[in-house]
């Protein structure tokens, strides 16, 4: 007995894409459909919001919001605008100018509060205090006291607190001398300057 | 059987092709879905919230905004003129300048807080670098030397600061009246009218006896914490600075008709200490005026 043969030969794998072929084109074209067509009325719905009568995307919501917050802004302006009785420019820049100046008040009580943090016992004396707005530079003159041999140390301690002060930058350091007075004894006189940003509490 | 350049092979290739270029789009489709839905959840979603505050707030504004203009239409114009005449005149008005140092200067010596006061001196007019101005300003400095105690340095000082103010508003910063503002809106928005009416009080009239104008405010808020945050604000300020010193020299300022005070600025101040405690103070001043 003869083997039998089979009528077809065995599929090859150029065959089996020619049968998937159009099976594949049918399951994607009907995948693309269908998420063009969500794409195109499930997506709007359920992605988009509805401001004044009309449809918004996420991306057009933001900024209608930065719209209306602009509107608002312009609002509080026109109202702070017309619950003040003077609109004189010039005026207006002049007192906030007054109110941003450093304050001598405010200069004189922070080194006197740096002075009493530093010394302890001894005097730190201010003799002449100078505040220029314009240059908005303070110059102080003083004497340290009755701390015996460590006035130098008192100084440079009280410097260093003055230094630190929020108000305070470019401070230009004294120069530390000891003197000998017939009625004071050691003492340190001192001058620096520094310059200051608005002081006002 | 498939063979490479037949046409049943081309045809194959094709719808796999084809078949890719739709998998392709569809992939797309898929990244466009879930951007949309961050999008949504990411921006959209907390700006839909938000929507409704902001809508709401912005008809109060406008409601307030409405009621302002009419109030400021009604009130006039009186401060702009007496600042236009007094606070910053276009000519250098020394005598009247010199007549408000006399004032303070009598204040100080009846308290004993100052012993002896130098001539003053007025220089050269001097531009001011105000940028932002739609008039020119000019300084007239004056310098002058004085003997005085801590509470006359203190009480000079104030003065100082409080001359050119005309209203309640000018004593306050803008920090201050936009916080009085917000909780208006927050208690009472229909009350920025009374607002308003307070913060164009005659800054005087309202040092020499403050409680008639501040009930009349507060009786617009039916909550206890608009007093609160006023009473906070106020405190705050130096408005209580102001009201002691004006309150003092209320009588002799209105019978003089000084007031408003001629806005002054310091540009340079020197304190000296003296050997008996008191301070000797060197200082210029810019009385300042409109016009170049």
């Amino acid at each position: 007995m003869s083997d039998i043969e089979t009528s077809e030969p065995a599929p090859t794998r150029m065959n089996l894409l020619a049968r998937l072929s159009l099976w594949l084109l049918l399951f994607s074209g009907v995948l693309f459909v269908l998420l063009g067509l969500s794409w195109l009325f499930l997506v709007p719905r359920f992605t988009w919001f509805s401001a004044e009568d009309t449809k918004m995307s996420p991306r057009e919501m933001a900024t209608y919001e930065q719209r209306l917050l602009a509107d608002l802004r312009n609002m509080e302006q026109t109202r702070t605008r017309l619950v003040l009785p003077v609109s004189h420019k010039g005026y207006m820049l002049l007192k906030e100018e007054k109110r941003a100046a450093p304050s001598m008040e405010t200069v004189r009580a922070e080194l006197t509060k740096a002075a009493a943090r530093t010394s302890r016992g001894e005097t730190i004396l201010f003799q002449e205090i100078h505040l220029d707005l314009p240059a908005r530079r303070v110059t102080v003159r003083g004497d340290v006291r009755s701390a015996g041999l460590s006035s130098m140390t008192v100084l440079a301690a009280f410097v260093e607190e003055v230094e630190n002060l929020s108000f305070v930058s470019d401070l230009e350091r004294p120069t530390f001398v000891r003197e000998q007075s017939p009625d004071t004894g050691p003492h340190s006189p001192f001058a620096f300057s520094f310059s200051v940003s608005s002081s006002r509490r | 059987m498939i063979r490479p350049f037949s046409s049943g092979g081309l045809k194959s290739g094709a719808l796999i092709a084809l078949s890719l270029a739709l998998l392709g789009g569809s992939a797309a489709l898929i990244e466009a879905h879930t951007i949309a839905v961050r999008q949504m959840k990411e921006i959209g979603l907390p700006a839909a919230l938000r929507l409704p505050q902001i809508e709401e707030r912005a008809d109060i504004l406008r409601e307030q905004n409405e009621a302002a203009e009419l109030q400021a239409l009604l009130r006039g114009s009186t401060e702009e003129e007496l600042l236009r005449l007094k606070v910053l005149p276009k000519e250098s008005d020394t005598g009247r300048l010199l007549q408000e140092f006399d004032v303070l200067v009598s204040y100080l010596q009846s308290r004993k807080f100052l012993s002896s006061f130098s001539p003053v001196t007025v220089g050269d007019p001097a531009a001011v670098d105000l940028p932002g101005s739609e008039e020119p300003i000019r300084a007239y400095p004056l310098t002058f030397g004085a003997q005085m105690t801590e509470e006359g340095l203190e009480t000079f000082l104030l003065f100082v600061d409080l001359s050119g103010l005309l209203t309640v508003s000018d004593a306050l910063s803008s920090a201050d009246i936009e916080r009085l503002l917000l909780l208006t809106e927050r208690e009472n928005p229909a009350a920025v009218t009374a607002l308003e009416y307070f913060l164009s009080t005659d800054l005087l009239r309202y040092a020499a006896e403050p409680k008639p104008y501040e009930e009349q405010l507060l009786k617009s808020f039916s909550s206890p914490a608009f007093e609160e945050g006023f009473r906070t604000i106020l405190s705050e300020t130096r408005i209580g600075d102001a009201r002691r010193l004006l309150a003092d020299l209320h009588q002799i300022m209105k019978a003089q008709e000084l007031w408003p005070l001629r806005f002054l600025s310091l540009r340079t101040i020197r304190v000296e200490r003296r050997v008996d405690g008191t301070l000797w103070v060197q200082c210029v001043i810019d009385a300042l005026s409109r016009g170049a």
